[in-house]
């Protein structure tokens, strides 16, 4: 697209060159896209964190996180590198890991001064935490003791996130659709949610996060992808109520300052090549949908959301960072990196 | 000539000058919109249909056309939703003067003559149970799928070599044409069948060979047309037949493809 659009505007430029002034039309036609609604708008950085692919690949780009040092981690499931970590520009500090075949969910939590991430491998059906460089802590592996898996390959982990008092929380979003409580040492507390369409059950419970925004009133949320909806849980498992977001296939939430942030792996009806991010404000209300439509209720009720610009290709993550830009890594997107979302 | 070059000179100079782009930003001109989204209340209708458009983007003009021609600057403006009363292939198209115009959406609504929705009817083998539609009157129930296969119930998806369709229809009725309504979806493995043949009281009443059902096409929706012996029918059996394996571009090759079908039409 790019290059087409090189090639356009070069030829146009050279029309100008031959004809006279409308060169400087041509030229003044260029302007910085910016995308989202409201509040909460941004430009595109399409070749922040591009790497050479020869030395390092990703394949799917599947979570981000800002570490306390304000770097960016990538995970992806390309076993030469399955962690890269960039600064806040994109340039490559360091890369690690190369055990992680199935590197799909990356969860970081600082404990007692000290940052550890959660990666959950959808191929090694467990949930692994390291330390920040990488170094194998804990592992956390299919919970036969639960009673609810005959054997570890119906157990497929997606995500995982952790509370304040160490208890881990582990979303079986590609598996039987349970959600794990564990204790900070490993035991298993509860098991509750499953596949189904009541309430409290999930098609693709993708994503998991802890919403700390009343500080005083923790509660789960919990990403039913298929069934395009949050469902949030009180912290021992007990169903408390959804948003709605049709049209938006929607992967982990992400909380920052008072707003929920989601990936959005596909959206409308589902459409290859689809996608776009959408962000919640502190009523849980849609504000905007960088790359999709507009926004809107009636009643009530979110109309339904579809992609608007095709700037993105399914969406998978998107990390927040301390000047509140936006990196959104992206899966089957034909093995890109991630791209940068600058807010204006 | 020293003329032409220090005109040339000072062109160059200005388009340099003018040129803002000096940051890292991707500009409107990278991207295209999105298609908009088609909407039908039923793409198979016995007396109309009403077509509606959605894409609710700012500064946005829609344009469509209802008689199968291309969509272009000239097309008529959508302004409300369109009531259709003939069998039409409708496509429509966003513009938006910062950024490429979007692909075409493109949707096949039809009049049909016969509703065989009464009909009993049995699929064997069973449909795959995650696309298993509303069970197998979901080829008889005037409601199709869209190309959006994961959401929504009007599919059967199966992934045999032979599917066999037997309708029986509650009175007599003359045909001349049967129709089967698939999907092409060939990134998720869904191809077009290899081969339909169409049977009355166990006599081979019509077949029909789709030469192109290896071509790689991506994304369809297709109407298979199979013409059948001119006569009243009070039964058929419908064998749909596989590709073999998925062809030798695709990587999936040597798999078994998937076959989709959400309707099935007699006139």
């Amino acid at each position: 697209m790019k290059r087409r659009n090189f090639i356009q505007n070069t030829s146009i430029a050279t029309m100008g060159l031959i004809t006279g002034t409308p060169v400087l039309n041509a030229m003044t036609s260029y302007k910085d896209a910016i995308i989202g609604h409201g509040t909460h708008k941004y430009k595109i950085d399409l070749n922040w964190g591009a790497l050479n692919a020869n030395y390092y690949p990703v394949n799917d780009c599947h979570e981000m996180v800002q570490d306390s040092k304000g770097r960016i981690l990538l995970l992806t499931n390309n076993t030469k590198n399955n962690v890269i970590i960039y600064d806040k520009k994109g340039n490559l500090i360091e890369t690690w890991g190369t055990d992680y075949p199935g590197a799909h969910g990356l969860t970081l939590k600082n404990e007692n001064g000290t940052d550890m991430l959660y990666i959950a491998d959808n191929v090694r059906n467990e949930v692994i935490k390291t330390t920040i460089d990488g170094k194998v802590a804990q592992i956390f592996s299919y919970p036969k003791e639960s009673g609810k898996y005959p054997s570890k390959n119906q157990y497929i982990p997606t995500e995982t996130a952790v509370a304040d008092n160490g208890d881990v929380y582990i979303a079986d979003g590609y598996g039987e659709q349970y959600i794990m409580h564990y204790n900070a040492q490993g035991k298993l507390l509860n098991t509750f949610g499953g596949k189904g369409d009541a309430d409290h059950q999930f098609y693709n419970a993708h994503g998991i996060c802890i919403d700390n925004r009343d500080a005083a009133n923790p509660t789960l949320l919990i990403t039913a992808r298929q069934q395009n909806k949050l469902k949030r849980f009180t912290m021992d498992g007990k169903y408390i109520n959804s948003i709605d977001l049709p049209g938006a296939f929607i992967c982990r939430p992400v909380i920052a300052g008072n707003h929920i942030y989601l990936a959005t792996i596909w959206s409308g009806d589902g459409d290859e090549g689809s996608g776009f991010v959408s962000i919640l404000d502190e009523n849980n209300t849609l504000i905007s949908a960088p790359g999709g439509s507009a926004p809107s209720y009636e009643n009530g009720k979110l109309n339904k959301m579809h992609q608007a610009i095709k700037i993105f290709h399914h969406p998978h993550d998107v990390c927040v960072d301390d000047d509140e830009n936006l990196y959104v890594a992206q899966w089957n997107s034909g093995k890109t990196y991630p791209i940068k979302l600058s807010r204006v | 000539m020293k003329l032409i070059v220090a005109y040339l000179f000072v062109c160059l100079l200005f388009a340099c000058q003018d040129s803002p782009k000096t940051n890292n930003f991707a500009s409107t001109e990278t991207f295209q919109l999105a298609s908009p989204i088609l909407e039908v209340d039923s793409a198979l209708f016995k007396n109309s249909a009403t077509v509606a458009l959605l894409f609710n983007v700012p500064n946005t003009v829609l344009r469509y056309t209802t008689d199968g021609k291309e969509v272009s600057m000239d097309s008529e403006v959508y302004k409300k939703p369109i009531t259709v009363k003939k069998s039409a292939l409708i496509k429509a198209k966003a513009f938006h003067i910062d950024y490429w115009p979007s692909d075409e959406s493109v949707i096949q609504i039809a009049k049909i003559k016969n509703n065989i929705s009464h009909a009993a009817i049995k699929v064997s083998p069973s449909p795959h149970p995650n696309y298993s539609g509303m069970g197998p009157e979901s080829l008889i129930d005037m409601q199709k799928g869209s190309i959006q296969f994961r959401k929504g119930d009007k599919w059967l998806g199966f992934q045999s070599d032979i599917i066999t369709i037997d309708l029986k229809l509650d009175k007599e009725i003359p045909a001349s044409k049967v129709y089967i309504s698939t999907l092409i979806d060939q990134m998720s493995w869904i191809f077009s069948p290899d081969y339909i043949s169409i049977y009355a009281n166990n006599k081979q009443i019509g077949s029909k060979y789709l030469k192109d059902s290896e071509t790689q096409i991506g994304q369809k929706l297709q109407y298979i047309e199979v013409p059948v012996t001119e006569s009243n029918y009070n039964q058929l059996r419908i064998l749909v037949h596989s590709l073999e394996k998925i062809p030798s571009w695709h990587q999936a090759t040597g798999m078994q493809p998937w076959i989709f079908i959400d309707e099935i039409l007699i006139e």
